[in-house]
This record gives C-alpha cells, sequence and structure tokens, in this order.
C-alpha cells in the first residue's frame, strides 16, 4: 500500500477515525493491528520478519535490563546480548538483501580461479522497508544496552515502536528515546486539537505535492535517459537535464514520503523527527549530510562512527572512520557495486573537505574573501549541488559501466536542444514541463522560508478560516489535477522503499 | 472548672468544631460543585470542538466532492461517451427500440429518422469499440432501464475475441453510463480489477486532460437526445468485395459466449433480438481482402447461429446493391457511412421491414 494510491486514501482516514474514538488505554493495540495491515498490504509473508526481529530486539532488551549493574559478569553478559541481537537482525538483513550480491561477487571471484559455482541458490525478493526496521529495532537495543532507554515490558507497545505505520516503510529511522517514549504516553495524547490536526494535514499535502508532481513527473524523463536499451542514444544538455532532474526526483520523492509520514504521525498525535532540511541549500558534503536523510546519518554517527572512534583517535584514524561510515552508507541504499561507490564518493569528499579545511580557510584570508557574505553562500551551494548530483548518477544508474556512460555522454555541446523542442521527446510534454517549473519554484520558496526558520504548517495555521479551507482545497485539487498517476501509470514506487 | 462547666466547653468545641466541619464541608461542596462545573464545561467545550472538527470535515469534504464532480465532468471526453449521457435522461421504460453494437450500428442508422418519419420510438446506445461483451451489457442495461420491445444488434465484431479493446473505447461506455446493476456486472466482468477504481472515479483517467481542453468541454455537452450519430465528412471509397454466401466460419470463442448470453437474455426478458450485419470496406486499416473475407465468412456463418436460436439476421453484405451506395458521397471513411450513407441505409432498413 504505497502512500499516493487509493487503498492509502481509504486505509488512512478509517484507521485514524478509529483511533480517535476508542478508548485511550486501547489505541496503540489499534495502532499495531494497522501497521501490520499496512506491512501485509504488500506481501503478508514477509511480516514474520518484521516479527522476527521485533521479538528478538525486544527479548534482548528485557535481558539487558535484567543484567545487574554492579555485577562484573553483566557487562560481558549484556555484551553478549547486543552481539546477539545485532548478528540476528544484521543475518536477516544480509539473507534478504545482500546474498544474492555477495554469491555474485563470490562466483566472479572464484571464477577467475577457475571455479564455477553457479547461480544463487536463494532467489528472494527484497522485503519493503527492511533496512529501516531493522535498523531502528537494532538501534533500541543498543541505546537499552547504553542505559539510555528503560526496556519497554509492553510487547505489543514495543511492536508498536518497530511497526508504526508512517514510517514503516521508508523511515524516517526513529530513536527509541523518541518514538517509544511517545508511544508509551499514547493515551495521554489530547486527540481533538484542531490545530495540530490541521498542521499535520498540510503537511500530508505538501509531501503529496512533491511526491505526485514534482518526483514522478521528473522521473518519466530521467527514466528515459537511464533507459538500459537506449541511454546510449543520448547526449549532451539532453542527459545533463536528465542529471539534475533525478536530483529533484529523489529529493522530492524521499522527502515527500516523509513529510507524508510526518504529517501523519502529527495528525495522529505522533511526532516524527525530522529527515530533511533544505538538503540542496548545503554549503558543504559535510553539511549535506546533517540535512539528508538525518535519521540514517545520525544513526551511522550515533552507532558506528563514534564507536569506531569518531574524530579522537587522530586524523588519519578520523578519515579512516569516514570512509567506512560512507561506505557502509552506500551499502545500506543498495546491494550493488555503483552503491558503495556512491557511498565512497561522498567519503572521498568528505575527507577532501576535512584535509583541505586549513588550506581553504588561508586561501579565503589571502583572497580576502568573507564566507558569511551570501554570494560565497551560493557558490558554496552551487558546487555541493553540481558534486552531489554528479554523485547520484552512480546511484541511480543500473551499474557502474553505466553510470559511467552516462556520465561521459553528458560531456557534448548541443545546447540546441534546449530549444528545439528534442527535449519533449522524453515523455514530458510542454505543458509537463510548465508544471515541473511552476512546482520547483513553490519548492524553492517554501525551502527558502523553511531555511529562514518559518514553517509551511505554522503559516498555514495563522491564517483566516476562508483562506485555510480555500488554500487546502486548492491544493489538493491542484494535486489531483496535476499529479502524475491513474490508468496506464502504474503507481511509481517510492525510491526509497528497497533500501 | 466543674464537670458540667467542662461538659459545656467541650460541648460548645465540638459544636465548633462541627461548625468548623460544616463550614469545611460546605467549601468542599463549593469546590466539587466548581471543579463539577469546570468539567462539565471541559466536557462541553471538547464535546464542542469534537462537533467543530467533524462538521468542518463533513461541510469540507461536500463542498470538495461537489466541486470535483464538477471538474470530472468537465475533463471527461464527452462527444465520445455522451451517448450513454443522453441514455441516462431518458424517463423509465420510454423507448421501445434500442440499438446497440458498434461504430457500424451508429453510422449506420439514425435514430432521429426513425423517430421522426417512421414514428419508431427508438435510442442508438451503439458506442465506439462495443464489443459483443460490452453489447451484452448494454443490451442488459437496456432492460433494466428501459425494457425495450426491440433490441437491433450490430454484429460487425463476432469476428474478434476482444471484451474490450482499449482504456479509451472502454471510457466512452462507462463514463456516462447510468448508475445501475448491468454497469457493476460489466465493470467486474471486463475490466482488470487494479483498473476498476478508474471506472468509478473516472479522474483517474481523464485528469491529464486538462492540458488540452477546448470550449466545449466547458459546455453542458448534450448531442441527439436519441443518441444520433453525425458526419458530413465524405471520402471516395472503393467497391465492396464479398465472398461467396455459401463459404461460412465460426465466430470467435469469446463472442459466442456473450452471444448466447444475449440470447437467453433477451429470451428471458421478452425482448425480441434482431441480428444484422452492416457492409463495409476493410482497405482503410491495410488489411488484406483474404483476411477480410474471412471475416465475412464468419457473417455467414451467423445465419445459421440465428436459425438455431430462433433469431432474424440479416448480412447486407449482400444487399450493397440494393442499398445502391454512392462510393464517392456515402462514406465517411472506408468502413464507415457519412450522415447520407446513414439516411440511406436507414430508409432501406425501414423499407425492407427489417426496422419495424
Amino acid at each position: 500500500m504505497f502512500f499516493n494510491s487509493l487503498s492509502f486514501l481509504i486505509f488512512f482516514p478509517l484507521v485514524v477515525l478509529i483511533y480517535f474514538i476508542i478508548p485511550r488505554k486501547v489505541r496503540y493495540i489499534w495502532l499495531l493491528i494497522a501497521s501490520y495491515y499496512f506491512y501485509m498490504s504488500w506481501n503478508a509473508k514477509y511480516a514474520v520478519l518484521l516479527l522476527g526481529s521485533t521479538v528478538v530486539t525486544y527479548l534482548c532488551g528485557i535481558m539487558l535490563s535484567r543484567c545487574k549493574k554492579d555485577d562484573p559478569k553483566s557487562g560481558k553478559n549484556k555484551k553478549l546480548i547486543v552481539a546477539l541481537s545485532l548478528v540476528i537482525n544484521f543475518a536477516i538483513l544480509f539473507v534478504f538483501k545482500y546474498f544474492g550480491f555477495g554469491w555474485s561477487v563470490l562466483a566472479s571471484v572464484l571464477g577467475k580461479a577457475g571455479i564455477s559455482i553457479g547461480e544463487s541458490p536463494l532467489s528472494l525478493l527484497l522485503p519493503v522497508g527492511i533496512s529501516f526496521y531493522i535498523f531502528q529495532a537494532v538501534g533500541y537495543t543498543i541505546d537499552v544496552y547504553r542505559g539510555e532507554i528503560e526496556a519497554e515490558k509492553n510487547f505489543f507497545r514495543y511492536a508498536l515502536f518497530v511497526s508504526f505505520f508512517p514510517q514503516l516503510v521508508a523511515g524516517p529511522i526513529e530513536r527509541s528515546k523518541n518514538l517509544l517514549g511517545r508511544l508509551r504516553d499514547i493515551d495521554k495524547i489530547d486527540l481533538w486539537n484542531i490545530n495540530r490536526i490541521r498542521e499535520g494535514i498540510v503537511v500530508m499535502v505538501y509531501g503529496y505535492f512533491l511526491k505526485m508532481i514534482i518526483a514522478d513527473r521528473a522521473g518519466i524523463y530521467v527514466d528515459h535517459i537511464y533507459a538500459v536499451d537506449s541511454y546510449s542514444l543520448n547526449k549532451g544538455f539532453t542527459v545533463i537535464l536528465g542529471i539534475l532532474l533525478f536530483s529533484l526526483q529523489i529529493y522530492c520523492d524521499f522527502a515527500g514520503y516523509t513529510f507524508i509520514a510526518i504529517g501523519a504521525g502529527k495528525v495522529m498525535g505522533i511526532d516524527l523527527m525530522t529527515n530533511f532540511k533544505m538538503p540542496y541549500f548545503a554549503v558543504s558534503v559535510k553539511d549535506f549530510w546533517n540535512r539528508w536523510h538525518i535519521s540514517l546519518s545520525s544513526w551511522f554517527k550515533d552507532y558506528l562512527y563514534i564507536p569506531l572512534g569518531g574524530s579522537r583517535k587522530g586524523k588519519v584514524r578520523k578519515y579512516l572512520n569516514l570512509m567506512i561510515v560512507f561506505l557502509v552508507s552506500g551499502l545500506w541504499h543498495g546491494a550493488g557495486w555503483h552503491f558503495i561507490v556512491w557511498g565512497g564518493m561522498h567519503g572521498v569528499l568528505r575527507v577532501l573537505e576535512e584535509m583541505t579545511q586549513g588550506i581553504r580557510d588561508k586561501a579565503c584570508k589571502i583572497l580576502r574573501i568573507d564566507r558569511k557574505k551570501s554570494s560565497n553562500a551560493f557558490w558554496c551551494m552551487l558546487i555541493t549541488f553540481i558534486l552531489v548530483s554528479i554523485a547520484w548518477v552512480f546511484f541511480r544508474a543500473e551499474s557502474l559501466r553505466q553510470a559511467l556512460d552516462i556520465l561521459k555522454q553528458s560531456v557534448a555541446w548541443n545546447p540546441w536542444v534546449l530549444t528545439d523542442g528534442s527535449l519533449f521527446e522524453f515523455g514530458l510534454t510542454q505543458w509537463d514541463f510548465n508544471v515541473l517549473i511552476a512546482a520547483l519554484v513553490v519548492l524553492v520558496t517554501v525551502d527558502i522560508l523553511r531555511y529562514r526558520g518559518h514553517s509551511l504548517a505554522g503559516w498555514y495555521s495563522k491564517q483566516g478560516l476562508v483562506f485555510r479551507w480555500l488554500f487546502l482545497g486548492i491544493a489538493i485539487m491542484a494535486i489531483i489535477l496535476a499529479g502524475v498517476y491513474g490508468a496506464g501509470y502504474n503507481a511509481a514506487q517510492f525510491i526509497y522503499f528497497q533500501f | 472548672m466543674s464537670v458540667e462547666t467542662a461538659v459545656e466547653n467541650q460541648s460548645r468545641s465540638i459544636e465548633q468544631l462541627d461548625d468548623n466541619n460544616q463550614l469545611d464541608n460546605n467549601k468542599q461542596l463549593v469546590n466539587d460543585k466548581q471543579l463539577d462545573n469546570g468539567k462539565q464545561l471541559n466536557k462541553k467545550n471538547a464535546a464542542l470542538n469534537v462537533l467543530r472538527i467533524v462538521a468542518s470535515v463533513v461541510v469540507f469534504v461536500a463542498l470538495f466532492m461537489f466541486v470535483l464532480s464538477k471538474v470530472s465532468y468537465v475533463l471527461r471526453d464527452k462527444p465520445n461517451a455522451s451517448v450513454q449521457d443522453n441514455f441516462a435522461l431518458l424517463e423509465r421504460d420510454s423507448v421501445d427500440v434500442i440499438f446497440i453494437g458498434q461504430s457500424h450500428q451508429f453510422c449506420s442508422i439514425n435514430p432521429d429518422m426513425l423517430a421522426g418519419e417512421y414514428g419508431i420510438n427508438c435510442f442508438m446506445l451503439a458506442t465506439s469499440g462495443q464489443t459483443v461483451a460490452m453489447s451484452y451489457y448494454a443490451a442488459m442495461e437496456a432492460i433494466e432501464l428501459q425494457h425495450p420491445k426491440t433490441i437491433y444488434m450490430e454484429t460487425g465484431y463476432v469476428i474478434h475475441e476482444w471484451q474490450v479493446i482499449n482504456d479509451g473505447m472502454s471510457h466512452m461506455f462507462f463514463d456516462g453510463m447510468p448508475k445501475c446493476k448491468a454497469r457493476k456486472e460489466a465493470i467486474d466482468d471486463l475490466i482488470e480489477p487494479e483498473n476498476r477504481i478508474y471506472y468509478y472515479l473516472n479522474l483517474g483517467q481523464y485528469h491529464t486532460r486538462w492540458s488540452s481542453l477546448t470550449e466545449i468541454d466547458y459546455q453542458n455537452y448534450k448531442n441527439s437526445p436519441r443518441g444520433r450519430f453525425y458526419s458530413e465528412v465524405t471520402v471516395n471509397n472503393w467497391p465492396i468485395p464479398v465472398v461467396d454466401r455459401n463459404e461460412t466460419a465460426p465466430m470467435t470463442d469469446s463472442a459466442l459466449e456473450y452471444m448466447d448470453k444475449l440470447v437467453a437474455l433477451c429470451k428471458e426478458n421478452n425482448v425480441e433480438l434482431i441480428l444484422y450485419t452492416m457492409p463495409y470496406n476493410t482497405l482503410y486499416f491495410d488489411y488484406g481482402v483474404e483476411e477480410f473475407l474471412d471475416d465475412q465468412r464468419i457473417y455467414n456463418g451467423l445465419y445459421e447461429y440465428a436459425q438455431q436460436n430462433g433469431l432474424e439476421y440479416h448480412n447486407l453484405f449482400y444487399e450493397i446493391d440494393e442499398i445502391a451506395f454512392d462510393y464517392s458521397h456515402d462514406f465517411m471513411d472506408s468502413q464507415h457511412t457519412n450522415c447520407y450513407g446513414q439516411d440511406k441505409i436507414t430508409r432501406y432498413m425501414v423499407e425492407k421491414g427489417y426496422i419495424r
């Protein structure tokens, strides 16, 4: 059940309606049932994995809470319990997500030695959202181990923490302190708060706008540019536009999904963490990762980078840690070399940023460049955006070979394609481009306002009654008319579902 | 102090204590009352709040759905789907004769002429690409809403396996169709489950039309109230090749299945079913003459089918000379007659007693 499917548009109001009228004490049970129904609508069998991960981390949490603080043995036991949770969860992830890739790598290595091991014996469909809920559940185990949160005794409440449907399949990857804490007080939430409901709905509508008007429309052009059987025919500006549109697509797709999730949570009185803070306004790659998929980058920081030693063990070790984190992040996004290279590119850029920090500071001093000036920030944003967009090519491509070809083909001088109508041969009409440009203006305006500390939901709440309803009605109508959906069109899967 | 005084003092102090207690009790009562009042006020406020939210949502959804239905109508491909719109406007059980089938039917028969000149109270329910399966449901719709005495079916599509041709043709058939049992049964039977929703909420099909709307889209488009198709376009056509009458072939399995259902439906409802095939030329689709003659063999096979089922059938390929087509004047393309050819065939059908 995708957020942009009719099933969800029926499912969500029904779930909310019942959630609002049932007794407070059973709210979490209802949301748990709804969440499992939501997940099972994709593939009922894979709910077993979700349940398995939940049971393992729940029991590990209980066992950790029973280890005595002063007992010297308990420290060792606690480590064993955490290791058990990590091994089981990552084993599930490996089997269902990485086994095929691992097998192909092994086959390729052994093949060079003249040994053939044939095709992978397992052919499994990647369970939706597996990387998200496994990371969330593992994060909980580590939080309990570190004593940052008390182990949850109520299994059903904990199961809801792992499976809460708005953020189950594509994040944000919630922290136990935030979401579990909120779920523990679920019976105290005053649901009939008109301001909160209103804000939640507006955030959801904005998410649908990003997803259905921008991301799915840009995706049509991008799909043509990256089509495996015909991509080699495209050159120059046609390809550059495809690369830029993919940067737009992936942001609006993922941020759109997150806004829908956050808005849905808000309607139900459950706040989810911010996952995007205007990432293309980043002035460096480091800044980009503080703004992009924040729940994942902070997860890696808290549970991988810092345990590896972070920046505490010298510069070389810091660079190594950064590279490890970004390579793992690449692998998290997908089982393929091109994802690893994408992560590696960000790692290298981060390391270079760190290494050249001193030189850049000196250069700025000598050239009298005022870093606080907005013109300087603009150039930094532009350079960061270009670098990030080049890296996205590896992310979007089907293989390393294709990524390199696309980049190579983008270097050609044919600016006439921008005006001679050639661009309309890639699935988008003149009207589609007009809509895309208009929507882009809205996106940039909202992002600038957010950058300056305003919020769309806050602004909306302050408006008069008639304006508010009219605005909502027009926004929904615009999505219905200009959104990409319908017969003959398969609701494009949210890109992040498969990670 | 005497015992009495002591008792008196004690009783006084007890009284005082009682008074104090009474005072406290009174205060408590007042507090409780205030608390109760407060709680009641809170409850009242909460109830009002809930009412406000529910009322706002209901009003918004109602208004939005109203606007949406208007927008949906503007976006719909009206000229092509208006036959069903007009049919929906008919008073129940007000029509005696219904025509069903595909484009050859509505291009060949002029219902306005039949009503005006010959007093036949009829309606043209044929639509573009109406397969035999769709015609079965058109008949079901006609019987459910009009219960006509006679249904005339043009049988050009018995040569195809198709139950539906494409989304466009299906939408032309379903979009304006009145909400009735036949509509639901037809959608359930003919449309893939994942696409059914777009026949109940057809914006899924038409929402992209906003960039190509014309003046006609904003009008309350209604063509002939009897569903007449009218075209003055004229092309030069070629003489139509015709196969030997004795050469026959069976209709497709799908066509047979739905023809059987149609025959049973009409018998069950005591409605006369009359079949005919209109002549057409096939060169339009770059279709080989031999294949075209194969199709005609299937039409010839319908004589036997009609006989077995006690039906009247006319294959007008064998009456081309009698109709006396003017190939340079009567056709809008190689397959379809224009308004001149339409009038010619309509008159011929009545004069021969095929339509009565």
